[in-house]
């Protein structure tokens, strides 16, 4: 049975039609940027839908395409009237006419201009900052839930996008499903590393797409030195050290020093590391260029300081305050590196970057959850289970897509436990069970008290070896047979 | 990582042929320059020939701080056991089990080690015509330079397949004949050359040159495959007290701990080598007393007799090893400091120095208080210093 795409822009009763299945006589053969949803009129709503040959199947719809204050209505209308459709964009894509111009096919490409191993490290830094965890221990859910794998993948699929616009998108749907309510700030430890991390971001995505750095134009030597580095890399120049320190000298004369560094022995580059970090310590700056240059000129002297080895262990220690260290020399040992299916970052590296570089397919249902838009719309603080809507049905994560494409993966209730703060709901869960017990239960509340605390260690145990063993044991001794139990209609003896 | 090469593809093509492609039933004597890989042929060789329905194998080395070191290329970089590290002994352990299995008494104590060696050999030569236990399917001995006849002979006894890795120029005990008497005590030899290396950095390896001959006839510099960091560095650093020399290795010992602290969690080692006993436990006390080395340094030795409280295991947490220029051999560590270096250099030979000087990897701190011993001055001299 083969099948074509067509796409068609209807009305609002045609679109019920559509989405049930039904076809429908406006169909036209599916060409890339298809007039026909360069302007959806108002009211109206594009759709590109697969049609098999057999009219006796249903039509499948796979994406709407509409301006974006329309998706509102959209969404709302299919929630109140065909609630059994609803979300809509856990099942269809959905897109801006604009967007969906620049989709030259139904598989639409990521692309990073070589320096996806860059962004990899970027994301398994952050990672590794925001759960200080050693590498050997991260998990690769970690890092797709990132804001720099946000970035990345967005970059990647949708070129030039606002870091700012996208940052507030991730932060919308970290409150939304990890818990945090309105009135809590971004915990302190991710609001650091943000702010570390931000001018890196920025950085990397304008080396990345050859433009000037968004917001900040001061950042420029900084994108130019990584560029001149990747350049040297690319026609394996010895002398790389020298190629990245001179743009930045403009705004760090001490990286004239890097030149003379490349030469030295592990233990002569370690003093000049030593230099740089007190430099960082008494720049009066707490951001600017001069700043994330310093930081930059660290991070890449921890990568050659055993002599051309790296020595990420020396960032370590200053990871705390200084957890720029960390994320520009995770970037820099990508930056020219074009294989990235190696075992780089304990093998992290190859599953962030195929998650970064996987081609969006508009000819298959999306993979996420839902959009965040239609998340929004549909999430009600007020009800018991604020979610309910949604119809999430993973136990402990949903995959949302902040952007076409860019799914990240938001824990569940995760911040709640973090942070020891629980939603009403489940506090007054909580009350009414402590209520019950007379609230005489000191160990039932000490062990609500610590829980937050133990979980990472739990969960990390039953997913190991022997935690999977005792599981299996338990199972095992489940299944053994026993005496025969009484039936429930068998008479009493 | 594992600094030893479990995959195939880490090994060259003269490496894996010696591995795989050797006739299982012939005697074979693998030669080559400080690392060349002799020691990782000789254990993967022998993990192959256990895979041959000839499990029965044992692999010797000369001493507790080589057989240790050899136990730790017993396990794949995800730590999976690819060889019985409990196969893995020293050769006087060994004959000292030969005397305990059949039931005889060890020979007396002797003030000089060769000769008690020597002793404990020949008393051993009588056991295998009384014994009930089978013969080895093979037996593998690293660092065969330093075998004795009597040591051959009864490694003979035990096995029809002997299978050696050594080179002359490692040879640390002056009694011994090196490889000559391998040569002659075991007929139907096969010699096999290493020419590559692997370890050493340029540097190390021009100094080394200066010592003695590699016994590939070429220099270790040309057939030198380093890919480690760069540039080596050679210091030496004196003349200065004790004390001094002590005070300048810790301060070194510190940068390095912090600079090859990935490296280290690979499992480098840094090394510090002294001439007596004595000193070990005296440089080991200094660094305990150091805040930032405290807890990180471990004198490798042998275990003696009814010694429970000390294990000689090689452990991660403690990079930096403290230990005797015999204790040093067949070992390799990322930086090696050789302190108080002109002690004893009257018994010193330039097999010795060739030894020590080859431990090194990438970086060689000499101490000396007075002044450097002739062979070792005669090899490296700093270079672009002012001559007035």
């Amino acid at each position: 049975m083969s099948s074509e795409f067509l796409v068609a822009v209807v009305d609002d009763n045609e679109l019920s039609d559509l989405l049930a299945g039904h076809r429908t006589r406006y169909g036209r053969r599916f060409s890339p940027g298809a007039a026909e949803v360069a302007f959806v009129p108002a009211g109206c709503t594009g759709v590109v839908f697969r049609q098999w040959s057999e009219p006796i199947e249903p039509v499948q719809p796979l994406v709407l395409i509409a301006p974006e204050e329309a998706f509102r209505r959209l969404c709302g209308r299919f929630a109140q009237l065909r609630s059994d459709l609803s979300p809509l964009t856990a099942w269809c894509h959905l897109v801006t006419p604009e967007r969906f111009q620049s989709v030259n096919s139904l598989t639409h490409d990521a692309e990073l201009r070589g320096s996806q191993a860059a962004w990899a490290g970027l994301v398994v830094a952050e990672a590794v900052l925001l759960s200080d965890r050693p590498l050997a221990n991260l998990r690769i859910s970690a890092c797709l839930a990132t804001q720099g794998f946000a970035i990345a993948r967005a970059t990647a699929l949708w070129g030039s996008v606002s870091m700012s616009d996208l940052i507030d998108r991730f932060d919308a749907a970290s409150r939304m499903f990890r818990g945090l309510r309105g009135s809590q700030r971004t915990p302190t430890r991710a609001a650091q590393v943000r702010a570390a991390l931000q001018p890196i971001w920025a950085c990397v995505a304008a080396a990345t797409l050859g433009a000037p750095v968004a917001g900040c134009i001061d950042l420029q030597p900084v994108v130019d030195g990584l560029r001149a580095l990747e350049h040297a890399r690319s026609v394996k120049y010895a002398e790389e050290a020298e190629s990245l320190a001179n743009p930045l000298l403009r705004i760090v004369p001490e990286a004239s020093e890097l030149a003379v560094v490349s030469k030295l022995a592990p233990e002569g580059r370690l003093r000049f590391f030593d230099f740089l970090m007190q430099r960082l310590r008494s720049s009066e700056e707490r951001d600017g260029p001069r700043r994330c240059a310093l930081a930059l000129l660290a991070g890449y002297t921890a990568t050659i300081a055993a002599g051309g080895a790296p020595s990420l262990s020396l960032v370590e220690s200053s990871t705390s305050r200084w957890p720029e260290i960390t994320a520009w020399a995770y970037v820099v040992g990508g930056i020219g590196e074009r294989v990235t299916w190696t075992s780089s970052f304990d093998g992290l590296g190859r599953l962030v970057s195929r998650e970064m570089m996987r081609p969006l397919r508009f000819d298959e249902p999306p993979t996420c959850d839902c959009a965040l838009d239609e998340a929004l719309l549909l999430a009600d603080p007020e009800l018991k289970d604020p979610l309910v809507h949604l119809r999430i049905k993973q136990a402990r994560v949903a995959t949302v897509a902040l952007m076409p494409g860019v799914n990240v993966a938001f824990g569940i209730g995760e911040l709640v436990a973090q942070e020891g703060v629980r939603p009403e709901s489940t506090q007054r869960e909580a009350e009414a069970a402590t209520a019950g017990r007379g609230g005489h239960d000191i160990l039932a509340a000490l062990a609500d008290a610590v829980w937050p605390y133990l979980r990472q260690r739990v969960e990390d145990w039953a997913t190991s070896a022997r935690g999977r063993e005792w599981e299996f044991r338990a199972n095992r001794d489940k299944r053994r047979p026993g005496p025969q139990p009484r039936l429930p209609l068998d008479p009493k003896p | 990582m594992s600094l030893w090469w479990a995959r195939r593809e880490q090994l060259d093509k003269y490496q894996l042929n010696l591995i795989e492609n050797l006739p299982l039933r012939q005697n074979h004597l693998v030669l080559g320059p400080p690392g060349s890989g002799k020691s990782n042929v000789l254990l993967r060789r022998a993990q192959f020939v256990r895979g041959q329905e000839m499990p029965n194998v044992l692999v010797m080395t000369f001493t507790r701080p080589l057989t240790e070191f050899v136990k730790t290329g017993c396990l794949d970089a995800q730590g999976r056991e690819i060889f019985p590290p409990n196969c893995v002994t020293t050769l006087e352990s060994w004959l000292r089990s030969l005397y305990a299995r059949h039931r005889h008494d060890l020979p007396g104590e002797q003030a000089n080690l060769q000769e008690w060696k020597k002793q404990l050999a020949t008393g051993a030569l009588v056991f295998r015509e009384e014994s009930h236990f089978p013969l080895y399917d093979a037996l593998f001995v690293d660092e065969a330079q330093d075998l004795l006849p009597e040591e051959i002979e009864v490694l003979k006894q035990w096995t029809p397949v002997l299978f050696f890795a050594g080179d002359d120029r490692q040879r640390i005990f002056a009694s011994a004949d090196g490889l000559e008497a391998v040569r002659h005590g075991v007929p139907g030899l096969r010699e096999h050359v290493l020419p590559f290396h692997y370890r050493l950095a340029p540097q190390i390896c021009r100094m080394a040159d200066r010592i003695l001959v590699a016994g590939t006839g070429r220099s270790l510099e040309s057939t030198s495959h380093y890919e480690g960091p760069r540039p080596g560095r050679i210091c030496a650093n004196g003349p200065l007290t004790q004390q001094q020399q002590l005070e300048r290795a810790a301060a070194r010992l510190r940068e390095q701990i912090r600079v090859y602290g990935d490296l280290i969690r690979q499992g480098d080692r840094l090394g510090v080598v002294v001439a007596w006993k004595d000193h070990r436990e005296a440089v080991l006390e200094y660094f305990e007393a150091d805040p930032e080395l405290r807890g990180r340094s471990k004198i490798i030795r042998a275990r003696k007799v009814d010694e429970d409280a000390y294990d000689p295991c090689f452990d991660r947490d403690t990079p930096i090893c403290v230990l005797t220029v015999q204790g040093c051999k067949g070992l390799e560590f990322r930086a090696l400091h050789w302190l108080f270096c002109e002690e004893l250099s009257q018994h010193h030979n330039d097999e010795h120095y060739y030894t020590v000087v080859t431990r090194a990897k990438t970086s060689l701190d000499l101490y000396y208080t007075s002044g450097l011993p002739e062979a070792l001055a005669r090899a490296w001299a700093p270079t672009g210093e002012d001559l007035w």
